[in-house]
């Protein structure tokens, strides 16, 4: 029997994107300006950071790990772009190459201890605050210049609703639903994130698999950090903390759950775009940005309690 | 060895705090750090209670600048609101708690997810309910359990701290609660067969938790005197590390509170140290980061021994 893991999870988000239309349909009716290029434009910029990390996350979910840590990483990427002598001597992408290492290294740090048994929550909350406190060695205070050409790059706008940041956020979602569901690599994460003993018994080198994962993670904090520069031009060592826990949320809206090997990256892609819709529609209809914590905070629990009520799993919940 | 791993920890940083300054061993120098820890211990005793059930609370942070900001305006000056302020603040926080503890055993919400969406609801509340910029102090008797010494040499909020925990090791290690609480948290399906309310049994320990982060909040609104939206973001991951510093497992059922405040004061008198080494701001959170990983990790590496 072939066993076709995209096609289910395809599947199986098809409700989400049934909503995320829902949503759209709603707010271009309620708001004359929704559904208008530039907003659109709009949305799809400030998605595009949010849709990065969401991506990389997936797969850490899927492990039934998390990745509290990607904030800050984006957050550093920032900081590091931002330092204006090491330009100086490694020319304008000089920089890029540095934070890409880095996130690499941060990436291989987490899967590595949590191969090894530390807690995602407690490895990830800890590699935060290591990283947090080099951002903000680097940056004490919001500042400094970026590049005008990597700056200039990453804002770019293409005309009608297309921009670079967008489609480099696209780009991506698409590299890694393609790693994800098409290649044995994104089989092993499913198998990995199932039963991780089986797996070993199976001969998967769950190890790697698991580093790989972080990596990944860590290293969509880092583009995602490259989109936040396109919008402040600036370093910033708090910018990007919202991501780590948006980019859970958008997981969890995505119908990934924390039991591992179920979910997959087109639910991640109809959950960030629910929640920046959303978070769009809040502000064109003038509700002060504080109701959007409470709303954020209910949408991620009705939707879980939602997503485990449907599922097939509820009897095993129930015992 | 594991047993003593946390106190080891402990004494080899006094010791070296002792050693780069001799002055800060005195007694009153302890004693006052011992009161700085005061808030973070009792949040973490809450935390305690959930990790040791086998669950987690991320909601601990937004529930302390909630509690904050609610003590500062309802008291706003006036000593004599305090009493009513204090119970208003902890009825709400066991209102929060049993939410948390009710929608996790009995709605099927992941522990993770509940606690996070909850930590975002009531910090939108805070916001909401300050508009942004908060308002009013505390008077009265919170200064005083924040500020005074008993006969002027043992702080207030040292004795409190002390209460508190002798009431929860009571509850943990002297009654039925406790042992059901270590059943649940050591294996939920065998003590549903067992015949414990292993619903009830979470949920009072979420409320628990929520009751304490609370007190933890009043408490450091004493130390602070004035409102602030953000006053509590720290604490869930410091609530969590001192747990995990202790020794305890977040598979649940294993775990001693003893341990846990030892975990919390590990992580004062580091951030202690820190501050007489004149490390700043960011330099603490690379020390305290790599601490976390560093201990969390040795803990795995004693497990692996035991097995």
């Amino acid at each position: 029997m072939k066993f076709n893991s995209s096609y289910i999870f395809v599947k199986r988000s098809i409700p989400l994107y049934f909503i995320l239309l829902g949503i759209f349909v709603v707010a271009s009716a309620s708001t004359d300006h929704f559904f208008t290029s530039e907003n659109i434009l709009n949305v799809l910029v400030q998605l595009s950071p949010l849709l990065v990390v969401a991506c990389g996350q997936t797969f850490v979910v899927l492990l039934q790990g998390i990745d509290i840590s990607v904030g800050a990483v984006a957050s550093l990427t920032t900081t590091v772009l931002a330092l204006g002598s090491f330009e100086h001597f490694f020319g304008a992408w000089g920089p890029m190459f540095l934070i890409v290492v880095l996130g690499v290294a941060i990436g291989f740090l987490n899967g590595l201890m949590i191969y090894k048994g530390v807690t995602p929550i407690i490895m990830t909350l800890g590699s935060s605050v290591l990283v947090k406190g080099i951002a903000l060695g680097l940056r004490p205070i919001p500042g400094g210049n970026v590049s005008f050409t990597i700056a200039e790059f990453f804002c770019k706008e293409l005309g009608w609703i297309f921009s670079v940041p967008f489609l480099i956020s696209i780009t991506w979602f698409s590299i890694l639903a393609f790693l994800l569901h098409f290649t044995r690599f994104g089989k092993y994460v499913y198998a990995t994130g199932a039963d991780r003993d089986v797996s070993n018994k199976a001969g998967i080198n769950t190890m790697k698999i698991t580093i790989l994962a972080y990596i990944l993670s860590s290293v969509s904090g880092v583009l995602a950090g490259l989109l936040l520069v396109g919008q402040i031009w600036s370093g910033d060592a708090l910018i990007g903390e919202k991501l780590s826990l948006d980019s859970v949320t958008a997981v969890l809206v995505g119908g990934t759950t924390f039991e591992g090997g179920v979910g997959g990256l087109f639910g991640t892609l109809a959950g960030a775009f629910i929640l920046s819709i959303m978070s769009n529609v809040l502000n064109m209809m003038n509700i002060f940005s504080y109701y959007q914590y409470v709303i954020k905070g209910l949408i991620l629990i009705f939707s879980i309690f939602l997503s485990l009520r449907l599922s097939s799993r509820k009897e095993k919940s129930i015992r | 060895m594991k047993e003593w791993t946390p106190y080891i920890l402990l004494g080899l940083l006094i010791a070296v705090l002792g050693i780069f300054s001799p002055s800060s061993m005195h007694i009153s120098h302890l004693l006052t750090v011992l009161a700085q820890a005061a808030p973070l211990i009792i949040v973490a005793i809450g935390q305690s209670f959930v990790i040791f059930v086998g669950g987690i609370d991320l909601s601990v942070g937004s529930v302390i600048s909630l509690a904050n900001v609610l003590a500062c305006s309802l008291i706003s000056g006036d000593a004599s609101r305090t009493g009513t302020t204090i119970l208003i603040c902890l009825a709400v926080g066991l209102a929060i708690g049993t939410v948390n503890g009710f929608a996790i055993s009995y709605g099927f919400i992941p522990d993770f997810v509940m606690t996070l969406g909850m930590g975002a609801v009531i910090q939108g509340v805070t916001y909401i309910f300050t508009k942004g910029s908060p308002v009013g102090n505390v008077e009265g008797f919170l200064l005083t359990l924040a500020n005074d010494r008993f006969l002027g040499i043992i702080p207030w909020s040292v004795i409190f701290v002390a209460l508190v925990f002798a009431l929860a090791f009571f509850m943990l290690n002297g009654t039925r609660y406790g042992r059901k609480l270590y059943a649940t948290g050591g294996n939920a399906t065998a003590a549903v067969l067992s015949g414990i309310n292993v619903r009830l049994v979470k949920t009072i320990a979420y409320a628990i938790s929520g009751v304490l982060s609370v007190t933890g909040g009043l408490l450091l609104s004493g130390f602070v005197r004035v409102a602030s939206v953000g006053i509590g973001a720290d604490y869930v991951l410091y609530s969590i590390a001192a747990v995990i510093l202790g020794g305890a497992s977040f598979a649940g059922g294993i775990g001693k509170l003893q341990n846990s405040i030892v975990g919390a004061l590990t992580l004062v008198f580091l951030t202690n140290l820190l501050t007489i080494l004149r490390v700043g701001q960011p330099g603490k959170f690379i020390v305290q980061g790599s601490v976390i990983i560093a201990i969390a990790y040795l803990y795995v590496t004693m497990k692996g021994e035991n097995q």
